[in-house]
């Protein structure tokens, strides 16, 4: 097989305006509902969960999936391929093994819950890939384009190779897994197995939930084994997760070799939070229709600290009161109510900024001993915006760093 | 569900190519690959034809080829059915179509007392080859030819492996790549003549086969002694011990000189003997192109026709039997036995 006929089979990789049409996602909205009676409006207000507004970090996102996707699909059917095909049946055979292929791309997606990594992952799969499984005649072929599994929560090896057999079986009608676990296999052999499916049938592995690596004793061999299916199927892996997990993978070189990737904080308030919300409000179903304005605007920044599944969930449990307390205004208040009696379990993340103080009020200082010094390569600046980054409390972080003392105002 | 299948390489046993496949799903077992490929997942899988295949493995296999090409350029079928009688030959590829087991007894297939091959068998330049081109070696036919131990491409002595195609392992499918070594250090090669036999036995193996045919094996060759030492002036008598002799003389030395005794060659002659390899043994000293043995075809008059047109001819001319004799070099009695016969049949015509 020739591998431009793989890559031919893949859609052209979009950009600019192109790009962003294609990701948005905007569900009809009929003006009309608002007339309708209430259950009827409450079941449609659930289209705003559907709704995606492409962002800097989705088109980042869909670059970086096509072109890992391009690279691994190149190295299909070559002769380092063929190679490949015999060191991992070693491995099967409990023999000695090599990854021939070499690395292909592996790298990282770091990002707080809620940003909408997953959702721009998704969305950009689904422009990826035109066919769920590309089939080809000569040489006979399926080859699933993207495959997305989640990091088991205990950080099984196992659990991560069944599932990875599970979604290709289920995709393509094969028995892998069901061969595989009746063969009671080692992990060993286990690797070797799925090293081939992944070889035949996979383009973009896609590991998500990553973070379940970082507390778990098993969560170094996990990423072990990833690294060994890097080495050993020339395919790209993606891993996604938490902030937290940038941590696990700083502390060895060759991990933080294989999680070079796309590291995302929560939106900064401006122009695209604005156009966020802006498209969010053209969805409503309660029956007075208000504009967005800039105090509201600042609010549900306030309130989701640019968490975008947060503001979501504003907009939809401010509307759901409004149609059932009949209030049928979608404005500060009902946002506000939204955020005190339904997203109670946020509040102690989302730290709206307190009221300015009063000329009373005592000045503090904080004093260092004077014979500690700050070491001379650590800049406070920067500790503090790590410590933002990794979404952890700035006073913990600094006194990993430097002494601390804290005056009770 | 097979959800991939590779293409075949050129001259790959069927085994080969199943082995392939074998090693690419992944499946730590091969009873997983035999449910995949064929009707029963316990039977052993056979290293020179093909086991029935199950209705998806045969459909996905013959979207590379017909099933028809895959027997002809992917099984050991040309070295066993080449010269066999045509209705033997139609049944044993009709069979083999089929998949049905009966084909072994349609087959020809002898236990030569010289050694045979006990395993399959590579070339360690072949080898090479292979995996500078496609990055990985396989189980080529011609390597596999009984009593052929030369390699034809390259000359050298083909190596024997751990693949043992006498006894009864338990079944498996093995890629050559996993018995055969990324290195040979002493190549071996053969002597000129074993080279070039057993290109010409490569040759013959190649070709297509004619299943149409009705050419005997024995009716051939002796047509291609023809006007030799070994064959009387008229051409009726075969003088197979002068052919034995020359023929022990020619290839002194062969390790696998299987026409070991003159009935050996009567039984050729006489069509009770059709191993590709004796027949090539026998072709090749006589010089007989491998194109006029793959596609065997009959003089329009034999030597004896011929000679017997001479007599009369002769005779029409108006020379007596003792001339025709001196000049012809047959017996006198027989140049008038010639001409009586020719003329009862002429009578014959006359009456009817």
């Amino acid at each position: 097989m020739d591998n431009m006929t793989l890559i031919k089979r893949l859609p052209p990789m979009l950009s600019g305006d192109e790009l962003e049409k294609a990701l948005s996602i905007l569900p009809e909205y009929d003006p009309n509902i608002v007339n309708e009676n209430e259950a009827m409006r409450l079941i449609a207000l659930s289209d705003l969960y559907k709704v995606f507004v492409p962002n800097q970090m989705s088109k980042e996102i869909y670059c970086k999936l096509y072109l890992a996707l391009l690279r691994s699909l190149q190295k299909k059917e070559s002769k380092l391929a063929v190679q490949q095909y015999a060191e991992n049946h070693k491995a099967i055979k409990q023999q000695d093994y090599s990854g021939i292929i070499g690395g292909s791309d592996s790298f990282t997606i770091i990002g707080a819950s809620g940003i909408g990594k997953s959702s721009s992952i998704t969305r950009a799969i689904q422009l990826l890939t035109k066919e769920e499984v590309i089939e080809i005649e000569q040489p006979y072929t399926k080859i699933i384009p993207c495959v997305l599994v989640q990091t088991p929560f205990d950080s099984s090896i196992k659990g991560l190779l069944f599932e990875i057999l599970r979604v290709v079986d289920e995709k393509i009608g094969s028995k892998y897994y069901a061969n595989a676990l009746r063969a009671h296999s080692s992990t060993d052999m286990l690797i070797g197995s799925v090293s081939q499916v992944a070889l035949n049938h996979i383009g973009l592995l896609v590991v998500d939930e990553i973070q379940h690596v970082v507390n778990h004793k098993n969560g170094r061999t996990l990423i072990g084994c990833l690294t060994q299916l890097i080495n050993n199927t020339g395919i790209s892996i993606c891993m996604v997760g938490t902030p937290e997990s940038s941590a696990f993978f700083t502390q060895a070189m060759q991990l933080a070799r294989r999680s070079l990737g796309l590291q995302y904080g929560v939106m900064e308030y401006g122009e695209e939070f604005h156009k966020l919300c802006e498209t969010l409000f053209q969805f409503q179903y309660v029956k007075s229709r208000t504009k967005l304005d800039a105090a509201t605007a600042q609010f549900l920044y306030e309130r989701s600290q640019g968490n975008i599944s947060t503001v979501v969930a504003l907009i939809h449990d401010a509307q759901e009161i409004g149609i059932l307390e009949g209030h049928e205004r979608l404005d500060l208040d009902t946002l506000r109510a939204a955020y005190d009696n339904r997203l109670t379990m946020l509040h102690s993340y989302i730290a709206p900024p307190k009221k300015a103080q009063t000329s009373n009020t005592k000045r503090t200082t904080v004093s260092l001993p004077p014979e500690q010094e700050v070491a001379s390569d650590i800049s406070i600046v920067t500790l503090v915006q790590r410590a933002k980054n990794e979404c952890r409390d700035t006073v913990t972080f600094l006194k990993e760093y430097i002494t601390v003392e804290e005056i009770a105002v | 569900m097979i959800s991939f299948f590779p293409a075949p390489y050129p001259d790959e046993l069927v085994y080969s190519w199943f082995a392939r496949y074998g090693v690419r799903t992944g499946y730590t077992h091969y009873r997983a690959i035999a449910e995949d490929l064929f009707v029963s997942n316990t039977a052993k899988p056979n290293l020179e034809f093909i086991m029935e295949l199950n209705p998806e493995a045969y459909k996905i296999i013959t979207q590379y080829k017909s099933f028809e090409d895959i027997i002809k350029e992917h099984t050991m079928f040309p070295y066993y059915v080449r010269f066999l009688p045509k209705e033997r030959r139609v049944k044993a590829y009709k069979l083999l179509l089929k998949m049905d087991k009966g084909y072994n007894d349609a087959l020809y297939s002898r236990k030569h007392k010289t050694k045979c091959r006990q395993s399959l068998r590579y070339c360690p330049m072949c080898a090479v080859d292979d995996r500078n081109t496609f990055g990985e070696t396989y189980w080529h036919r011609i390597h596999q030819l009984d009593h052929i131990d030369i390699c034809p491409i390259h000359g050298c002595i083909l190596l024997n492996t751990s693949v043992d195609i006498t006894s009864r392992p338990s079944p498996s499918l093995i890629h050559a790549e996993e018995v055969v070594p990324k290195q040979t250090d002493d190549v071996l090669f053969g002597t000129d003549l074993e080279f070039k036999l057993a290109q010409y036995a490569a040759q013959v193996f190649q070709a297509d086969v004619n299943l149409k045919s009705n050419v005997k094996i024995g009716q051939f060759l002796h047509s291609r002694i023809e006007y030799t030492k070994y064959l009387s002036t008229r051409g009726e008598h075969r003088y197979t011990n002068l052919l034995f002799k020359d023929l022990q003389e020619y290839y002194q030395g062969l390790p696998n000189l299987t026409i070991r005794e003159e009935w050996h060659l009567g039984k050729m002659f006489s069509n009770y003997q059709f191993h590709t390899y004796d027949i090539c043994l026998l072709t090749f000293f006589l010089k007989v192109p491998v194109s006029d043995l793959v596609k065997m075809t009959l003089p329009e008059k034999s030597q004896v026709e011929k000679t017997d047109d001479k007599i009369l001819f002769l005779h029409s001319k108006g020379l007596n039997y003792r001339q025709i004799s001196e000049e012809v070099g047959i017996a006198y009695d027989y140049c008038k036995l010639v001409a009586k016969r020719r003329r009862k049949a002429l009578q014959l015509n006359e009456k009817t």
